[in-house]
């Protein structure tokens, strides 16, 4: 095992001491080892052909003749991303950040190992071993490590440690007090496990119902019912500005539910991309001057079946859309190794073909953005993952320790 | 994979599946059952560890004679720190026991007694009622855990008696202060005979005269202040009384006691104890066998409560019709620790949940203690803080519990198949263990 590790706060502290060597107009920005990574974890399986939706496509639409989003131009049409794809009309508050060559759309990105269970491709996208149960720890953990283990390094942002950050450093937490909502789409869950019980049944029904009424009017209830949708926006803007400390935290995790789109999902999506753009906007804002050095990474365990089922939703899949933003981005661009979506392009005749590694998008973050170099991102972050080189130009390569 | 009896025995009678008891549970379920029907083990629970409700008394005493500065100041050193270490000392007994049916038992009786710390002066003292007046005599004859729970101070300041005067007794008759009903009338009202127990105001009136002098010593400045019961003669309404019909001689402190005695042995009584008791294990409207099977039991035993527990175990309805009862927002809460392991729950957060649900430890809303059936406190609001509880304690321990292992380990025998896919096929594994905290199986026993 290594090994020798610089301690990145030591040597600011050693430097500091130094005022020799203190460079008077350098912006805090530019200070080497204030770069920021926030990654976003979207679980249940976010439907990247929603968020990026390949319009130029004629297969899409007739995969999905109900629930495709229009071409740009038409009623609620996508929002152009280039002439072959938009992004989802509910993503609006990000898309500035397209204009500005900051957002960059990663399309048909797969993991190592297919699997369309939630638990095993949620554990793979965040043990980062490729194989379910591969580790009990996560890659961003063993990232910190590899930047010198400091506890003040990672931050979660919610309720628990997610496994993606979970592992021998401890890491700091942040979560509000009170307890948070139960969003629609998990009651909806549980109200399935009510249905043969009337006593459960009929109280959560008036529980639902109540919450509703007072919504509408000016009840009690009406601040935690409009804090509902917000829950998520309001944790990006504590995110941001807790990264936003000098040598605070560097990295950080927020997750978001609610995407397991079986049935209508057009309604639940506009909702969970409307929210999720409006976090992403929360967190630059309160992010201040660092956003200019951040990188926001949004990724779920798969993406979902290129055809609509037949309850205008879509089931589990495999490749998917992964975004990234922020200043630190090199975007303006959609990066895509486009499969196609013709019956014999997709994946077992059913899902998105992945053409790249999702490994091969993190390790270029860590490369280029954090600074952890190749060999140790192919033996001690993602174990035996040699072959998923990372990819190039995602970020504008800025001064690094 | 547990089987229905075991779930029964697990969570009708105990506080939910727990850590290290799975393996006896499953082989013999009421066996594990008779071996907790034995004195509860003070030592092994770290009740001697604990402060005595006696301190509070005498320190609370000594405040208010060196005046209102002081008891403000022990207001905030002592009172709300003892509390506050109570109620978490309550929360982990009630997880750690390795005799839940034991802690049933106690949570039961001590609700039957209500001391609730909304009368603040009682609330350090809670915590030690608990353990010195109902503990002892959970296997113990009713008549004694009811002279136990009467003469305790705490009850006595929490239902005023220590300051009720006998009109004609001597203190009475200097300081022109008068009788308090309030313990004589909730002893017959709650403790005992029961709302319909046969008893008229006139009984209330005489059982109060009975039960003057019945005080705190701190409370009088002549007596040593040691913050125990004690019998002042000089408040006692001389003569004799007449109670249900019977006449009472004048007989000091021993009138108060021969009347507990009277009516713990009282048929109503018997009743009133064997309907509580069915509501509480059985159903929220049990059946009139089970009552009469307790009720005969109680009469035959003269209120043994060791037997009264085994009866309760030879109930058939109790065996035969699982998931009648919901679980309080205590026991609700105490299984969820108990299957996730506390450690991975922070204590703040199972005290924000219990209060958002509506339930504070120690706090019960009226001397009736918390309501026993689930039409009147599983309110809508308080099913939707269950279920967000739920989602966040899940969130805490995800990656920890498999979720096939939790439902090995708890709600398994009562699964639809349906139910059973429907979780497996959440979208996390966090999810998954939310809805199975959320579903009615488990929140039923």
């Amino acid at each position: 095992m290594v090994d020798i590790r610089v301690n990145r706060r030591k040597f600011m502290i050693g430097a500091a001491s130094l005022p020799v060597l203190a460079a008077p107009d350098l912006s805090f920005a530019n200070i080497p080892g204030e770069q920021r990574l926030v990654v976003m974890v979207l679980r249940g399986g976010m439907d990247g052909m929603s968020a990026v939706a390949p319009v130029g496509d004629p297969d899409y639409y007739a995969l999905r003749p109900n629930i495709a989003i229009p071409k740009p131009g038409e009623t609620n049409g996508a929002l152009p991303l280039g002439p072959f794809f938009g992004l989802h009309p509910s993503l609006k508050p990000i898309y500035p950040l397209w204009e500005k060559g900051q957002l960059l759309p990663i399309h048909a990105v797969g993991s190592p190992k297919g699997t369309r269970s939630h638990f095993d491709a949620q554990d793979i996208l965040e043990n980062g071993t490729g194989k379910a149960n591969g580790a009990r720890d996560g890659w961003l953990n063993r990232a910190i490590l590899e930047l010198g283990g400091s506890s003040e390094e990672g931050l979660s942002i919610g309720q628990a440690v997610p496994l993606i950050l979970r592992g021998d450093v401890i890491v700091q937490t942040w979560s509000p007090s009170g307890l948070p909502v139960a969003e629609d789409d998990f009651l909806d869950k549980v109200s399935v496990l009510y249905r043969d019980d009337p006593f459960f049944r009929e109280t959560l029904g008036s529980a639902r119902k109540s919450a509703e009424i007072s919504s509408m009017t000016m009840g009690r209830n009406d601040k935690k019912k409009k804090n509902k949708g917000k829950q998520f926006a309001a944790l990006c803007r504590s995110a941001g500005a807790l990264l936003a400390v000098k040598n605070g935290p560097r990295i950080a995790t927020i997750e978001a539910t609610g995407w397991d789109t079986h049935t209508n999902q057009n309604g639940k999506l506009s909702r969970s991309f409307g929210q999720l753009a409006t976090g992403v906007d929360n967190l630059r804002q309160s992010l201040g001057d660092y956003w200019d050095n951040t990188v926001v990474l949004m990724v779920s365990e798969f993406g979902r079946t290129a055809r609509e089922n037949g309850g205008r939703g879509t089931d589990h899949g495999s490749a998917n859309a992964v975004l990234l933003c922020g200043g630190a981005v090199k975007g303006g661009r959609v990066a895509a190794t486009w499969p196609g979506l013709s019956d014999q392009s997709l994946y077992e005749k059913r899902d998105l073909f992945p053409t790249t590694d999702i490994r091969s998008v993190f390790k270029g973050v860590l490369r280029d953005h954090l600074g952890i170099p190749e060999p140790i991102l192919s033996r001690q972050i993602f174990p035996q993952s040699a072959a998923a080189t990372p990819l190039n130009n995602l970020v504008r390569v800025s001064v690094r320790l | 994979m547990v089987s229905q009896k075991a779930f029964i025995a697990a969570n009708r009678f105990g506080m939910g599946s727990g850590p290290s008891e799975q393996s006896i549970i499953e082989t013999s379920p009421t066996e594990w059952l008779r071996k907790q029907v034995k004195p509860v083990d003070g030592r092994a629970l770290g009740f001697h560890a604990r402060p005595h409700s006696s301190t509070w008394f005498s320190a609370l005493a000594e405040a208010r004679r060196s005046g209102k500065e002081a008891v403000k100041s022990l207001r905030r050193s002592v009172a709300r720190p003892q509390f506050m270490d109570e109620t978490v000392f309550r929360i982990e007994t009630a997880v750690q026991n390795t005799s839940p049916f034991q802690e049933r038992l106690r949570l039961f009786w001590a609700n039957h007694f209500t001391v609730s710390a909304t009368r603040a002066i009682v609330g350090p003292a809670v915590g030690g009622f608990e353990r010195e007046a109902i503990s002892p005599h959970l296997f113990g004859y009713f008549e004694d855990m009811l002279i136990a729970a009467v003469q305790h101070p705490a009850m006595l300041m929490y239902l005023d008696n220590a300051v009720s005067v006998g009109p004609k007794s001597r203190a009475g008759k200097r300081r022109n202060r008068g009788l308090n009903e309030n313990l004589a009338r909730e002893i017959l009202e709650l403790h005992t005979l029961g709302v319909e127990g046969g008893y008229q105001q006139q009984d209330i009136i005489e059982f109060a005269k009975m039960l003057t002098g019945w005080t705190v010593d701190s409370l009088h400045k002549r007596l040593p202040n040691k913050g125990n019961f004690y019998f002042l003669d000089n408040f006692h309404e001389p003569g004799s009384k007449t109670f249900l019909g019977q006449k009472w001689g004048e007989n000091g402190v021993e009138e108060g006691v021969s009347a507990l005695r009277l009516l713990a042995r009282h048929p109503a009584t018997a009743k009133h104890i064997a309907t509580k008791l069915a509501r509480h294990f059985v159903s929220d409207t049990p059946s009139a066998a089970s009552i009469d099977r307790l009720s005969k039991v109680y009469l035959q035993t003269r209120g043994d409560l060791r037997a009264m527990s085994l009866a309760l175990i030879d109930l058939p309805e109790i065996w035969e019709t699982p998931g009648q009862k919901i679980k309080n927002h205590f026991e609700y809460v105490i299984s969820i620790l108990r299957i996730t392991g506390p450690e991975n729950i922070p204590m703040k957060l199972v005290q924000r949940g219990l209060k958002e649900m509506g339930y504070t430890v120690f706090g019960a809303p009226s001397p009736e203690g918390w309501p026993d059936t689930a039409r009147e406190w599983l309110m809508p609001q308080s099913l939707m803080r269950r279920i967000e509880f739920a989602r966040v304690v899940a969130e805490r321990s995800r990656g920890r519990k498999d979720v096939n292992d939790l439902i090995d380990r708890t709600i398994d025998p009562m699964l639809s198949d349906m139910s059973r896919d429907h979780i497996l096929g959440a979208a996390s594994q966090a999810e998954a263990v939310a809805l199975v905290f959320s579903s009615p199986e488990f929140q039923r026993r």
